[in-house]
């Protein structure tokens, strides 16, 4: 704090000059998404839960993850790697014992890559070989301490990730529900501007309703719009899967941005979306990656 | 040019013009609220002392580029930004808020180590001390965590004043002295007097750590690390027992005072916080109190003296 040196600004900007965010961090961050592997560190974000998370495995829609810290806290079960031991070029903390399985959906961006192999045994027995450099944390020092309630914040995290849903459970009861409630095809085709096959489809259960469908079919039935989305048709786990990648976040964001709704209700609609136009097209095929882009496209214009 | 500090930083992974304005804010933002002096070299808060603030921050060893990739890696909107950017700033001036402090609690060790014969001091840079029947030029080289343990593994003594003029309360010097015989007993050899404050700091919580604040958490308890030691303490017996128990207690366990008997689940809704950390911040209060009210404290008027506080809680002095 020498005035000799120039203004508090300057001094100020002389002292950031010098950081910038490791190149391959920056880069990584700022590619477009793709799925996730072992050994790379992202970013989950869902709702009001963001965490730093090192991927040790990766199922067909679950990926199994550990929390990684930067901060101080560490305690016995705390694996500590050196800052060589990721593109971050920081010292970090990896959580052991907090491992769970999180959807593939709350994951947001990689953000960096571990340059060492992590322990073979992730489970909840400390593995004895670690990566060179790396250490196990200490006893925490007194009761009460930081590092004690920071795991306790940790294990909170993961659990609601880990509990993240968007995809609506269908049950598949639409075609009870129109019957008895006594509407007809006919009806229904004019209550939701379908032409008579498509009212069919839907009538029979094996063609779901977009939200807007539902809409305007719960409010001429005096119904709630969730009742009617609910009894769809479930939506089938390839669509749900499409819809799950990381690469589609930043489209379900944008639709949330477009139409004024949060991010899971906009995965819903789009998911809906996709069902619908699929199931009414003429010898649908089971691409759902095309579809999804087709969706996108119609949508995010 | 950038909307905002977060697609600033997203776009060039550096801090940039629109960084320093919103962390220029912060600062003000964070002083204000929690009564923060200004930095060294000026008589009252300005943009300067804002702008000298942020730059210290940068400047600590390592601190600065941590800040920036952790920054850029955690954040996912400017929303959340702005809460990483307010923890590192209120982080900071707790730091810088201990330094005055610590500085007063060695001198003060210092002073009462020099007239006690038990002690001896070594010669030369830095200033270590060792019992006096240790063997000369025995230095500890140990982890600085094994004696802060050690500290805590002494129970029955506390203290309620330090941090004042005039004489040390008697009470309070025989607490000190207690805890450093066990630490250099533990020891073996000659301790710096840096690290003898810092296990007095952890043990008695003279100066409570810097909290981190969980992305999302609301504006409260961790956040905000109760600040010790400085509260006027009560006079001796239960009520004294209780300010000095009640001084060491983060908000969040004053709030969970009343309720030690309730699980993690509801002390969870309590504090509106995961039941993970609640769990943890619940045990930590129990470990706590079971140290403090030693064997020979009447308990039960101290517990009943903390719980009227819980009731009518003592205004606390800013930071």
């Amino acid at each position: 704090m020498n005035p000799a040196q120039g203004s508090a600004y300057e001094r100020l900007v002389a002292a950031a000059a010098g950081l910038k965010v490791p190149d391959a961090v920056r880069e990584v961050a700022t590619a477009p998404p793709r799925d996730p592997e072992p050994g790379q560190i992202w970013r989950a974000v869902w709702e009001h839960t963001i965490q730093l998370l090192v991927i040790t495995a990766v199922d067909d829609d679950t990926v199994h993850a550990i929390p990684v810290s930067l901060e101080r806290y560490a305690d016995t079960d705390t694996l500590l790697l050196p800052a060589g031991a990721s593109t971050l070029e920081q010292p970090l903390a990896l959580w052991w014992g907090l491992q769970l399985p999180l959807p593939w959906y709350v994951l947001d961006r990689q953000v960096s890559q571990l340059t060492v192999p992590l322990p073979a045994s992730t489970g909840p027995s400390l593995p004895h070989e670690v990566p060179p450099g790396a250490t196990w944390g200490s006893t925490a020092p007194q009761p009460a301490a930081a590092a004690v309630e920071y795991r306790g914040v940790l294990a909170d995290s993961l659990a609601d990730l880990s509990g993240a849903r968007w995809a609506p459970q269908g049950s598949g009861a639409l075609p009870e529900l129109l019957q008895r409630r006594g509407v007809t095809i006919k009806q229904l085709a004019s209550h939701l501007n379908l032409q008579p096959p498509q009212a069919l489809a839907v009538w029979r259960g094996q063609a779901p309703l977009t939200p807007e469908q539902a809409e305007n079919l719960a409010s001429a039935l005096g119904l709630g719009a969730d009742e009617v989305l609910a009894a769809n048709p479930a939506l089938p786990a390839p669509v749900i899967r499409e819809l799950s990648r990381p690469s589609r976040r930043h489209q379900v964001r944008a639709l949330a941005t477009r139409t004024a709704i949060s991010e899971p209700d906009a995965r819903r609609r789009a998911a809906f979306g996709i069902y619908a136009l699929a199931a009414r097209q003429e010898g649908s095929t089971t691409d759902w990656g095309a579809r999804a882009n087709r969706y996108f496209e119609l949508h995010l214009r | 040019m950038a909307a905002g500090a977060y697609e600033e930083l997203s776009q060039t992974g550096q801090l940039g013009p629109e960084t320093f304005e919103l962390l220029r804010r912060l600062v003000h933002q964070v002083r204000r609220s929690s009564g923060f002096p200004p930095p060294e070299g000026y008589a009252e808060w300005d943009d300067d002392a804002a702008y000298d603030v942020i730059t210290a921050m940068l400047t600590r060893e390592g601190a600065g580029q941590q800040f920036v990739t952790g920054c850029f890696v955690l954040a996912a909107d400017d929303a959340s930004l702005e809460r990483l950017f307010l923890a590192s700033i209120k982080n900071f001036l707790i730091d810088e808020a201990k330094k005055t402090p610590r500085g007063k609690l060695r001198r003060r060790i210092a002073r009462l180590m020099g007239a006690d014969a038990s002690f001896r001091r070594m010669p030369g840079p830095p200033p270590r001390w060792a019992l006096s029947g240790h063997p000369e030029g025995a230095v500890w080289q140990g982890d600085l965590d094994d004696l802060v343990a050690g500290a805590w593994r002494v129970c029955g003594v506390g203290i309620t004043r330090w941090n004042h003029s005039g004489p040390t309360p008697a009470q309070t010097v025989q607490a000190l002295m207690t805890i450093l015989v066990r630490v250099l007993r533990h020891a073996r050899g000659a301790v710096r007097e840096e690290d003898l404050a810092k296990v007095l700091e952890s043990r008695f919580e003279l100066l409570s750590p810097a909290r981190f604040t969980p992305l999302y958490a609301d504006d409260g308890g961790l956040a905000g690390p109760v600040e010790a030691s400085t509260a006027e303490a009560d006079p001796a017996g239960a009520g004294g027992g209780a300010a000095d128990i009640w001084q060491r207690l983060t908000a969040n366990e004053r709030l969970l005072l009343p309720y030690l008997d309730e699980d993690a689940h509801h002390a969870a809704q309590l504090l509106e916080i995961g039941q993970a950390q609640a769990g943890a911040v619940l045990a930590g209060l129990k470990a706590k109190l079971l140290l403090a009210l030693s064997e020979d404290s009447d308990r039960e008027a101290v517990m009943g003296a903390l719980l009227r506080r819980c009731a009518d809680p003592p205004s606390e002095p800013p930071l």
